[in-house]
């Protein structure tokens, strides 16, 4: 099988500091892959050297066989990749129905499988917040228009940036439910988190960052065994 | 709705049907007609500025460089003494210098913030001083139009361009037609996209937006427009000359913009008028009227922290 994803060797610098020492991960068309470490270990820094927001000074991105490294952000994001940034970036000059009508797009086959209607059936709270400018919703709210943004942009891949992060434990538990309809749609998921209780069941494999090398990756059978080396990792 | 917002609307109902009637009043006094058709000329280019500035993030001070062209353009494509068509010219004079402003834009745009600033303004310099050194287009003193266009379509003409009413009809139109042309861009996704890059490049470029093909375009539809205002304000008083092309005039409609309320495009009819109400007022109450002008305008700039626009709207809007 084609891989989806293929992140090879990435070296990534903010001005002199070092930050990616050689990154590798695949991800497998159709999986959920988690991303974990603690603080200031290079997952967001990983994200935006994969969508070359941070371009990466060596190493490769290659999405469906295609090299993505000489791409500007929004050419890779036009291959079907959706991101949904940590702090959820909201456009504050833009209503709800806004911020979905702007970025919903068909993808590479010309598939529009999450329709604004569609979006609006998944996470019904949004549905009567339409005409509320984006910072005015909740945390919960501003997540969920944050991933329905992302699926309007009909992706093979979504990544998602601590995206139950401050969140109430019930709105997180929502989160987590529509992650998972994501996924059984097909969607795969780059899903950098700290919850590994939730991730193990979730995700189909698992990378560990520590200081921007990958340390642990591994299937969730293997994530079990290690249990406690993991978590010795992530400092929990 | 279109206008979706209050003062808008209230704005819309007020300023028109006002306008429409004023030359009935004024029939006896053409240098008012006159006077607020300039206005109204000028109201049309800062809303084109406007755009730039308030809804694409854009700040440029060579944007007169497009006013000045209008008037240029028109003298250079126009046979000297032939009536040409008005409306066949504006679409000429419009896609002319949208050519310019996709060349121009393709260099400034590669730049943000001071140094936008700084190259729009070296572009602006450098064809004030081209056509200023100029012979061939009059130098300094610029150029006559001896002939003003003819406005029929289909053998129907109703406006006749040496009649300053009917003049200031076409005037008032054109600036009604612009206010909706800008309100249906701003509200298509066009629109909103721009909305979001002013707001966050970065996070639209993550959407998948080539934010400089956007910007680009705003760029070039703002200068067209821009250079519809000159063409209109050189058929008016039937000369085109650098001042027009000055960095002043891009700095005085940045002025009224800001006073206008920054990006609600309205708002750029309401700070022309204010401005140039406060200008004629003063000059004739004193000579030192520059003084009194400028502490009034730092005055309402402070007062009005989003413009009259913005001010009137935390006044009468009530948010959802």
């Amino acid at each position: 099988m084609t891989k989806l994803l293929q992140v090879k060797g990435l070296h990534t610098y903010y001005g002199e500091s070092h930050i990616l020492h050689g990154v590798n991960f695949d991800i497998q068309p159709g999986q959920a892959v988690s991303l974990m470490g603690r603080n200031g270990m290079g997952k967001t820094t990983t994200l935006k050297s994969i969508l070359g927001l941070v371009p990466p000074r060596s190493g490769d991105v290659i999405f469906q066989g295609e090299e993505l490294s000489e791409l500007p952000t929004w050419q890779r994001m036009r291959k079907d990749i959706a991101y949904v940034p940590e702090g959820r970036g909201m456009f504050h000059n833009l209503t709800v129905k806004e911020h979905l009508e702007m970025a919903a797009r068909a993808n590479r086959n010309g598939e529009r499988n999450w329709t604004y209607q569609r979006v609006l059936e998944t996470f019904p709270r949004l549905q009567q917040r339409l005409s509320n400018l984006g910072t005015q919703l909740s945390g919960g709210e501003q997540q969920m228009l944050a991933i329905g943004r992302a699926l309007v942009t009909n992706p093979e891949l979504l990544i998602l940036d601590e995206a139950t992060e401050g969140l109430a434990p019930l709105i997180r538990k929502e989160i987590w439910q529509v992650i998972r309809t994501i996924k059984e749609s097909g969607i795969s998921t780059l899903i950098v988190d700290k919850n590994i209780q939730v991730l193990k069941e979730l995700c189909d494999q698992h990378i560990v960052l520590v200081k921007g090398q990958v340390v642990f990756s591994a299937g969730s059978e293997q994530l079990m065994h290690n249990l406690t080396e993991v978590e010795s990792y992530l400092g929990v | 709705m279109l206008f979706n917002k209050r003062t808008e609307r209230y704005f819309i109902w007020l300023f028109f049907p006002l306008a429409l009637l004023l030359p009935l009043f004024l029939e006896q006094n053409t240098f008012y007609v006159s006077k607020l058709t300039s206005v109204m000329i000028f109201a049309l280019f800062v809303m084109s500025l406007d755009y730039l500035v308030g809804r694409c993030g854009l700040i440029t001070l060579g944007h007169a460089m497009f006013y000045g062209l209008g008037g240029y353009l028109f003298w250079m494509i126009a046979p000297e003494y032939e009536a040409v068509n008005f409306w066949v010219y504006t679409f000429y004079i419009c896609m002319i210098a949208a050519a310019v402003a996709l060349v121009i834009g393709f260099l400034v745009l590669r730049t943000s913030g001071i140094y936008m600033i700084m190259i729009t303004l070296a572009f602006a310099q450098m064809t004030f001083y081209f056509f200023s050194d100029s012979i061939e287009f009059g130098g300094n003193d610029g150029l006559f139009i001896y002939v003003k266009p003819e406005t029929s379509i289909f053998g129907l003409s109703f406006f006749d361009l040496d009649n300053p009413t009917h003049f200031y009809y076409l005037c008032l139109l054109s600036l009604f037609n612009t206010l909706v042309f800008f309100r249906l861009l701003i509200r298509s996704r066009f629109g909103r996209v721009v909305d979001a890059i002013h707001e966050n490049p970065g996070r639209t470029t993550a959407l998948g937006y080539n934010i400089f093909l956007f910007r680009l375009m705003s760029y070039v539809i703002a200068s067209a427009l821009g250079a519809y205002a000159g063409y209109l304000f050189t058929l008016q008083y039937g000369f085109v000359n650098p001042s027009m092309l000055a960095w002043t005039t891009s700095g005085s409609a940045l002025v009224m913009s800001i006073l206008g309320g920054m990006g609600s495009i309205y708002g750029a009819v309401l700070g022309t008028f204010v401005y140039e109400g406060l200008h004629y007022s003063l000059e004739h109450l004193t000579e030192h009227w520059l003084l009194f002008m400028g502490a009034l305008i730092i005055a309402m700039v402070m007062l009005f922290k989003n413009g009259i626009a913005g001010y009137m709207e935390k006044l009468l809007e009530k948010r959802v």
